[in-house]
Formats: C-alpha cells, sequence, structure tokens
C-alpha cells in the first residue's frame, strides 16, 4: 500500500463524503448534484497530460482501476424575475491546484419578449456557442463519456470570461418552425489559450479545466516550471466572437462560429505568454427517425506566441480537427460510434520547436440510464498519433493510447 | 433536478394530467354548448373529419362554426386549462369562446414562466411551478401564441372565438358540434401547422334539424412538424 494509492482512496471518500453531505439539499429547485466513480483499464506507453506527460488521454496505465470520475455540484437560481444566476463546481481528483474548482459562473437575463425577437445576455464564465454534444448538465456530453477532440480542446483551454449577447429570430409567431439566432461575445483572461494545442495537440478526455486551476506544463516535467493557468489577462486586450445558428424545432440545427482572442503573441506576465488564437468553426446536429442523432462539427484556426517583426509571432500553428458521430437510442439505452480526426502543423520556426500533430481516434460508447438517479456508461476509445514533441523527451513520435472506462453515476 | 414527490403528488391530487385535461375541456365543451342553446327548440348537428394528405386522422383541429347575423349570447364560461406537461403546453391548441377565463398550471417539476406578445392578449405570468396564478381571460378574438421564457422549444396556441360552436378534433380527427342553428353557417377549421399555402379551409354550409350534417376536410399540403419535446431540465444546448 503506497502513499499515492492512500491518496486517491481518500479524495475519493472525501468527493464521496461532499457528495452525500450536499444530498441534505436534493429538494432545493435548480441544485444539481452527480457523483461519477470511473474503473478505469488503459493501454499505453505514455504518461497522461494530466500528470505531466505526452499522452492525449485522460488515464493511463498508472491510472488503472477506481478513479473519481467527477464531482459535479451545479445550481441555478432566479434572483430577478428575468435574471438568473448558473454556478457549476467540480472535483476531478487527480493533481489539481484546487480539490474543487469553478468551471462556470455566470449571470443570465431573458427579458420577455415583446415580439419575434428573443434577447439573451449572459455576463460571467461559459462555454461559448460551439459544441452540439456537451447538452448535459455540467456540459457533459450527452453521447458518450468523453467528447470529441474538438470539444475536448473547448472544455481545456476556452472559457468566455466576459459578456454574450444572442438575438434569435423565433419563428412560432410567424408560422415558421424555425429560429435564426445571431450570437456576439467581448471576452479577455483567456490569453494563454492555445498553448496546450501547440505543445500537446488534440487530446480526447471528459476533464474540464477549471477558472483557477492549473495543468502540468506537457514539455515541462521534471523542470521548475510553473503549470498552465488558462485562465489569466496578459495583454490588456479584449477578445471576441461572433456566430450564428439555425435551428428546425428540435430535428436540425446548425452552427458556425467566429472567433479570435486578439492576443499580443509578444506580451508575457511572470509565469506565461499571451498567444494570439482564432478559429472557425460550423456543426450540424441531425435527429433522424428511429431514434438516430447524426453530430458533424469541424473547425479550423491558428495560433501563435513569442515576438516577431510582423506582430504575427513567432511560433505559428495552424490547427484543425472535425468529427463525425451516430448514436442510437433504445429506450432508456444509448449507443454511440464516433470518428475524429484531427492535426496541428507547426508553420513558422518548426526548426526551433515542431509541435506538429497527425491523429485519428474511435469511440464507441454505450449509456444506460435505467431510473432518473443512475446512469451507467461503457466507453472504449482507441487514440492513434503522431505528436512531434515526444521526440524532444526521447519518446516514439507515434503511439496508440486505448482505455475502456465504466462510469457508474448517481445524481439528484 | 429530478421532479420533487410532493410536486407530483400535488399534480395528481389536482388532476392536471393531460388525459383529464381533455375530458374536463369536452365536458366543458358541452356543458357551455348545451346550456346555451338549450332555449332553442330546433338543433342541427355538425360532424366534421379533418384528415392529411396521406388520409390520417388530424387531431387538435380548431373548429368554429360561424352563423352570421347571431350575435354571442352573454355567457359566463366555465374556466379551460392550458396545462404544462413535459416542457410541452398540453393540448397544443386550446379553443376558447371570447371572455373565457384559462388557467395555466404547471405539472412540471421544473418552473415555467408563460407570455403572449399577441396582439389579441398580451401577458406573461412570472417564473411559477404548481398553480399560483388566477385565470387569464381571454377578451378578444383571435389567435394568442403562447412561449415559456425558460424553455425556448415551448409553443402553445388559444384560438380565442366569438362564436358559441367550437371544438377541437379528438385522436380520430373528428369533432360533433350539436345544438348548432340551423341554416346558413360558415364552418372553418385552423391548426397552427397547417401549411401557410393550405387553402379550402372555410366552408359554408345550410344546416337542418333533420339529421346530422358532415363534413370532411382533406388537407392537400404536409403539415409542419411539431414543437420538440422536452429534453428535461438536465439537457440543453450550451
Amino acid at each position: 500500500m503506497n502513499g499515492a494509492w492512500l491518496s486517491r482512496v481518500a479524495r475519493l471518500l472525501a468527493a464521496a463524503a461532499c457528495f452525500w453531505g450536499s444530498s441534505v439539499l436534493a429538494d432545493v429547485p435548480g441544485l444539481d448534484a452527480e457523483l461519477d466513480l470511473r474503473l478505469v483499464a488503459a493501454d499505453t506507453d505514455l504518461t497522461s497530460f494530466t500528470d505531466g506527460g505526452l499522452g492525449e488521454l485522460r488515464f493511463d496505465e498508472d491510472h488503472d482501476g477506481l478513479r473519481l470520475g467527477r464531482l459535479l455540484l451545479a445550481y441555478q437560481a432566479h434572483l430577478l424575475e428575468t435574471l438568473s444566476a448558473e454556478v457549476a463546481l467540480s472535483a476531478t481528483g487527480d493533481n489539481d491546484k484546487n480539490p474543487i474548482d469553478v468551471t462556470e459562473a455566470f449571470l443570465e437575463w431573458r427579458p420577455y419578449p415583446r415580439s419575434m425577437w428573443r434577447t439573451r445576455a449572459r455576463l460571467g464564465a461559459f462555454y461559448p456557442p460551439v459544441s452540439l454534444e456537451n447538452r448535459r448538465v455540467g456540459w457533459q456530453s450527452l453521447y458518450s463519456i468523453s467528447p470529441s477532440a474538438l470539444n475536448t480542446w473547448v472544455g481545456e483551454e476556452i472559457r468566455t470570461l466576459g459578456a454574450e449577447v444572442e438575438v434569435t429570430a423565433a419563428g412560432a409567431s410567424k408560422g415558421r418552425s424555425f429560429d435564426v439566432s445571431a450570437v456576439a461575445s467581448v471576452f479577455g483572461w483567456n490569453d494563454p489559450m492555445g498553448v496546450l494545442i501547440f505543445e500537446r495537440g488534440w487530446a480526447i478526455h471528459d476533464r474540464q479545466t477549471a477558472l483557477f486551476g492549473r495543468l502540468p506544463d506537457p514539455l515541462g516535467a521534471g523542470t521548475t516550471r510553473h503549470g498552465l493557468e488558462l485562465f489569466h489577462e496578459i495583454d490588456n486586450r479584449a477578445g471576441y466572437y461572433v456566430g450564428g445558428e439555425f435551428r428546425y424545432t428540435d430535428r436540425v440545427v446548425l452552427r458556425a462560429l467566429h472567433y479570435d482572442n486578439r492576443g499580443d503573441p509578444a506580451a508575457m506576465n511572470e509565469y506565461e505568454s499571451a498567444w494570439l488564437t482564432r478559429f472557425d468553426s460550423v456543426g450540424a446536429r441531425i435527429e433522424l427517425p428511429a431514434g438516430f442523432t447524426v453530430v458533424s462539427q469541424w473547425m479550423t484556426g491558428d495560433t501563435s506566441v513569442g515576438d516577431s517583426d510582423d506582430g504575427r509571432g513567432f511560433l505559428i500553428a495552424d490547427y484543425d480537427a472535425a468529427f463525425l458521430l451516430v448514436s442510437k437510442t433504445f429506450g432508456r439505452q444509448r449507443l454511440t460510434v464516433r470518428y475524429d480526426t484531427f492535426e496541428t502543423d507547426t508553420v513558422r520556426n518548426e526548426a526551433i520547436f515542431d509541435g506538429s500533430q497527425d491523429g485519428e481516434a474511435w469511440t464507441l460508447a454505450y449509456i444506460f440510464e435505467p431510473n432518473e438517479h443512475w446512469r451507467l456508461a461503457a466507453e472504449a476509445l482507441r487514440n492513434d498519433t503522431t505528436l512531434a514533441p515526444r521526440a524532444l523527451l526521447g519518446l516514439a513520435p507515434q503511439a496508440v493510447e486505448r482505455t475502456l472506462q465504466l462510469a457508474v453515476v448517481y445524481h439528484f | 433536478m429530478f421532479r420533487p414527490r410532493s410536486i407530483c403528488q400535488n399534480a395528481t391530487r389536482l388532476q392536471f394530467r393531460p388525459q383529464n385535461v381533455r375530458r374536463r375541456l369536452k365536458i366543458a365543451g358541452v356543458v357551455s354548448i348545451v346550456w346555451l342553446t338549450g332555449a332553442s327548440a330546433a338543433a342541427a348537428t355538425l360532424e366534421i373529419e379533418v384528415t392529411d394528405r396521406e388520409g390520417h386522422p388530424v387531431p387538435d383541429v380548431a373548429v368554429t362554426a360561424v352563423a352570421p347575423g347571431t350575435r354571442p349570447p352573454a355567457a359566463a364560461h366555465p374556466t379551460a386549462i392550458m396545462d404544462q406537461l413535459d416542457q410541452q403546453f398540453v393540448p397544443e391548441v386550446l379553443v376558447v369562446q371570447t371572455g373565457t377565463p384559462v388557467v395555466f398550471p404547471n405539472s412540471d417539476a421544473v418552473a415555467h414562466q408563460v407570455y403572449s406578445f399577441s396582439a389579441a392578449k398580451r401577458f406573461a405570468l412570472g417564473l411559477y411551478r404548481g398553480h399560483p396564478y388566477p385565470p387569464v381571460t381571454f377578451d378578444q378574438p383571435g389567435v394568442v401564441v403562447l412561449g415559456c421564457n425558460i424553455h425556448d422549444q415551448m409553443v402553445g396556441y388559444i384560438l380565442v372565438t366569438d362564436t358559441p360552436w367550437f371544438g377541437t378534433t379528438d385522436a380520430r380527427g373528428r369533432l360533433a358540434l350539436h345544438d348548432v342553428r340551423p341554416g346558413e353557417v360558415r364552418v372553418s377549421v385552423w391548426h397552427p401547422r397547417f401549411a401557410s399555402d393550405e387553402a379550402d379551409l372555410e366552408r359554408s354550409l345550410t344546416l337542418t334539424d333533420a339529421a346530422p350534417t358532415a363534413l370532411t376536410i382533406h388537407l392537400t399540403h404536409a403539415m409542419r412538424p411539431p414543437p420538440p419535446k422536452g429534453t428535461g431540465a438536465r439537457v440543453r444546448d450550451y
């Protein structure tokens, strides 16, 4: 029995105690609590990024056995008639800075519509409207344990810390079955975003980075390098996004977003650089007859860091990712298969640092919700990637990582 | 958050279940028609059937019969019910006579916020669970589109009509209007999801008190899809 094992058990017990302690609040309207325990079996030579390695899955072979998937406490309160507050607290049981931390916290204002135009405004820390998978409370995927590479990255590096306004032309009052929305946001405190995708590439897992959390630097193992904290303002320049959505009842949802954090790649704070990170994202979700759902998203963008004469950054990487997911429900059961393809390509000064990645992944997931309190999920994940920086650590750039996870989730 | 047991029990006790709502509406409709027209000795019956493009019955179609030259009798209207269940308005289409009070109970565990900006009735019922509000009286004829300010996908419709002869088709797409004044009547069928270019939805008929008059309306265009089912409080798009 070693210290790591003891501390893991202690964390699990602490999470369970916290969860059961909050169960006295089970009748509080607006409170969601969820305890997600995992049985994990990993097959990989790599160390997970959560332990400072260049593995792209959440769990490596050191994590085999019983793990805490997530403790989630989500609360929504109506402060005024049209103003609500939402907060989500998460614990993931790994070596994060805080044992429990905030993943979302925002105010939402929904004035009563006076015409076909519907307005919604959010202020605080929340997810930009990219994912068509992460629809369950606490921004979890509805279709699998681990979201696609594209949406995993959103959960890792992106949070809107700012204001967002969405205006919708609602069709119902005009005898139409579709709504069309436009969304725009101005945000800050997200300057380090881009560092993970540049150094470690795309990953696939369900671990969302908390607002005050810290990840090990993927290339900092054994050094004194400070970990990655992703939600800081470094260059005092606001970022923005603009996007649109088309929704035909619940059958078709189409989304597009242009995102630019307007980072100054030459700016730095004591520990970290600002990155200039931009992307375009499009996605579609289609509900078909017989319980079939198809979801597909595509994203392409670039990120850069460091001083350069043209101001574009000393190192620049292009990146893109796409996935296709097909899911079918059978009563209270759901079966999902997903194919992910993704790459990053260092395009400036790659002789000095090449972070390029090329990969594809298959995910097969089964979810059973026997009643309103329990959810059982099983997921097999195969991630086949080639990542150039592995060579810097004396590893083979190409690797296949596999995990098998069984999640037992209780919520109230 | 799942439905607290106390609210479930309340909902059961108050019988705000869709099947009960439908039964109550039917009883209320029949009672009001008998009461309104009881003084008249001569009474006609109109039997309507609505089928879609494929010949399948269309339920929840609003039917009104208007006899030109008659004024709606001044009457006390029984309260009608527009329920909210599984994040949907139940029924999707409710027809009431002008002046009818309507209650909007919430049979879900989650709170709703019902509003309308339609010209025939503008109102808002602030955030609520259960049934805290007094009825809303619909005092102008027209179509009232209902929404929920929390659940954008929720859409319901109230057709407010002056005529005392109205109803909605049942699961077999049928409706019988009894005790209609014999003579010339104009019969209209309406559903919010009829195609916009659906024509021939209004007919003029001469009713007699000798035998029921049958009217069948075949739609020639596909209807728009129904509003989406509620995803539950735990699922939404971010």
